[in-house]
């Protein structure tokens, strides 16, 4: 599973809500190679300003085409939002190790932008018929982007899927994390998004001895492994997300 | 045909375009996108005597047209290289310079020669110019008699090329280069990354953990273009690899024509992986278009006597 450099051609660039876009492009080789949980660096600007890629998670994958979910956060992701359908991309990926997919019961706990690359694992893992249910928390329905993406077939309400927000606008209200207590069994825990909700969801699936692995993000030049920029301290030192991680296991990280 | 080899001491590099240290890790992170193997040499990760954590996260801030990192150094050590690196490198026929950092004069001198003694390693370049590490680093590359006495030391140590990276973080470049010269390297690496800081508003607070960084990237080609003019001017008879802000062939000629015989792609590699080889290519074509017999040939164009 080589790491490699393409110009795509984009399929559709759309807003979701007022500040998340979803990005579309086909490529059937990269849609059966990649793994959820990996992500892609994405060239915004043929300028040098901005001059870094962008990481950005596999969101879902379907029919040979892959979807990437992002929030406009800064001059990046801004110009990103404005390409248009037709235009092309230099995208550089499969990179990093993504979530396991193969455990028997699977709790998905993600808040914000962080909920997407649990849908593309929602998806793998209700596939290989393990199974899955996603809890994904936003500040207010009109931040949830899972509801205007829902129609794809892959969601059956209140079976795989639970909206949660801090204003109860829509959903249940409050964090994600909020019924693990009451889950029953012995689950795997895989989480993405704040830091303050990964702890949270991890605190609570210690309590049950649940195995657990975090999605983290940190600031990354190369997203190869070659530069050493985008460490996280784990209990075995600095580890490099974009190598060793973004994804790793609750019982490596400091916490 | 276009004539690319370049003469480091007595070692021959295939053709004129290096991967810079720190960026290309320690040779085998981008094999998937290209072989590094066509390639002049890779400069590998800034080698320690002993292996280093680096400095805390977070480490990068993006600036207009640059990159400001503060790794410190993080690596597997001289003697984890040699031992677990090198063997596949020179399978795959890589032409590797170590580019290593030592605390003491004596470190820099026992590096040496460890990598004398190692198969595999073309040439040394001594980083005596990391912005990054609070003891030795760039300490040592602002002082003319330091260089001076570590690349003589160097020199004792091997007959193997060797190179001394110098810092742009200087008054007078050239003094620097000059010490280096005269301490025996064989070459001169212009320049290494210019120290900078930036500030998060919304924290209140330094961008980056360890404060200051290293700025790379485009932002500072024009300081870096400077640096290299000034030493060729003042050594004609220098051999330059030059570094800072290369993303074309259109930005490695320039630095050719202010002076260099190569240059080292470094952060130009995290938008275009595939970097290196536009840029061989670009300015090979440059040369047949405007009948240049060799990249040696457009060395110090610029430069007004």
């Amino acid at each position: 599973m080589a790491m490699k450099v393409k110009e795509i051609t984009i399929k559709e660039n759309m807003l979701l809500t007022d500040s998340v876009c979803l990005l579309s492009f086909s490529d059937p080789q990269w849609a059966a190679e990649t793994r959820p949980g990996q992500f892609f660096n994405i060239l915004v600007s043929r300028e040098t300003d901005p001059l870094l890629r962008r990481p950005i998670s596999i969101g879902d994958i379907k029919g040979g085409t892959l979807y990437f979910f992002y929030k406009i956060v800064g001059k990046g992701t801004e110009i990103l939002s404005r390409k248009r359908k037709g235009e092309t991309l230099s995208v550089m990926g499969p990179l990093g190790k993504g979530f396991p997919a193969d455990g028997e019961k699977n709790c998905l706990i993600g808040g914000g932008i962080g909920v997407a690359p649990l849908i593309y694992l929602l998806r793998v893992l209700t596939e290989n018929k393990k199974k899955a249910v996603l809890h994904g928390g936003f500040p207010s329905a009109g931040e949830d982007y899972l509801t205007p993406y829902q129609d794809n077939g892959l969601f059956r309400s209140k079976e795989n899927l639970f909206i949660y927000t801090e204003d109860g606008s829509r959903g249940e209200k409050g964090y994600p994390t909020k019924n693990i207590e009451k889950m029953s069994g012995n689950q795997r825990l895989l989480t993405c998004g704040p830091l303050p909700l990964m702890k949270a969801a991890e605190q609570e699936g210690r309590k049950k001895e649940w195995a657990s692995w975090h999605s983290l993000e940190e600031r990354m030049a190369c997203g190869a492994g070659a530069c050493l920029g985008c460490v996280v301290q784990t209990l075995k030192g600095h580890q490099l997300v974009c190598k060793d991680g973004p994804v790793f296991t609750g019982k490596e990280l400091p916490w | 045909m276009v004539k690319c080899e370049v003469k480091i001491g007595d070692a021959v590099f295939k053709n004129f375009v290096f991967t810079a240290s720190g960026t290309f890790g320690y040779g085998d992170e981008y094999e998937d996108i290209f072989d590094p193997a066509l390639l002049g040499g890779i400069c590998s990760k800034g080698l320690t005597r002993f292996p280093r954590e680096g400095n805390p996260p977070p480490r990068l801030t993006e600036t207009p047209s640059g990159l400001l990192n503060s790794v410190g150094l993080q690596n597997m050590g001289v003697e984890a290289f040699l031992e677990k690196k090198i063997p596949e490198l020179v399978k795959k026929k890589v032409t590797v310079i170590a580019n290593i950092a030592g605390n003491t004069l004596e470190e820099f001198q026992e590096m040496t020669a460890l990598c004398d003694k190692a198969g595999g390693i073309t040439a040394v370049e001594l980083n005596v110019s990391c912005p990054n590490v609070k003891e030795g680093g760039m300490a040592f590359g602002v002082n003319e008699e330091h260089i001076r006495s570590i690349t003589a030391a160097c020199r004792a140590a091997t007959t193997k090329a060797l190179i001394v990276k110098l810092s742009p973080n200087v008054t007078d470049i050239t003094a620097m280069a000059g010490a280096a010269l005269e301490g025996g390297a064989d070459a001169l690496t212009v320049a290494n990354t210019l120290l900078g800081m930036a500030v998060d508003v919304d924290k209140r607070a330094p961008s980056i953990a360890n404060v200051f960084a290293g700025l790379s990237g485009p932002a500072i080609k024009p300081v870096a273009l400077r640096l290299v003019y000034q030493v060729k001017k003042s050594f004609p008879e220098a051999t330059i690899m030059a570094s800072g802000g290369i993303v074309s062939p259109r930005d490695a000629l320039e630095f050719f024509m202010a002076g260099a015989s190569a240059v080292q792609i470094g952060t130009g590699l995290f938008r275009d992986p595939e970097l290196p080889l536009h840029v061989l290519e670009g300015v090979k074509e440059f040369c047949v278009e405007n009948g240049f017999p060799s990249v040696g040939a457009v060395t110090g164009l610029a430069i007004r006597r």
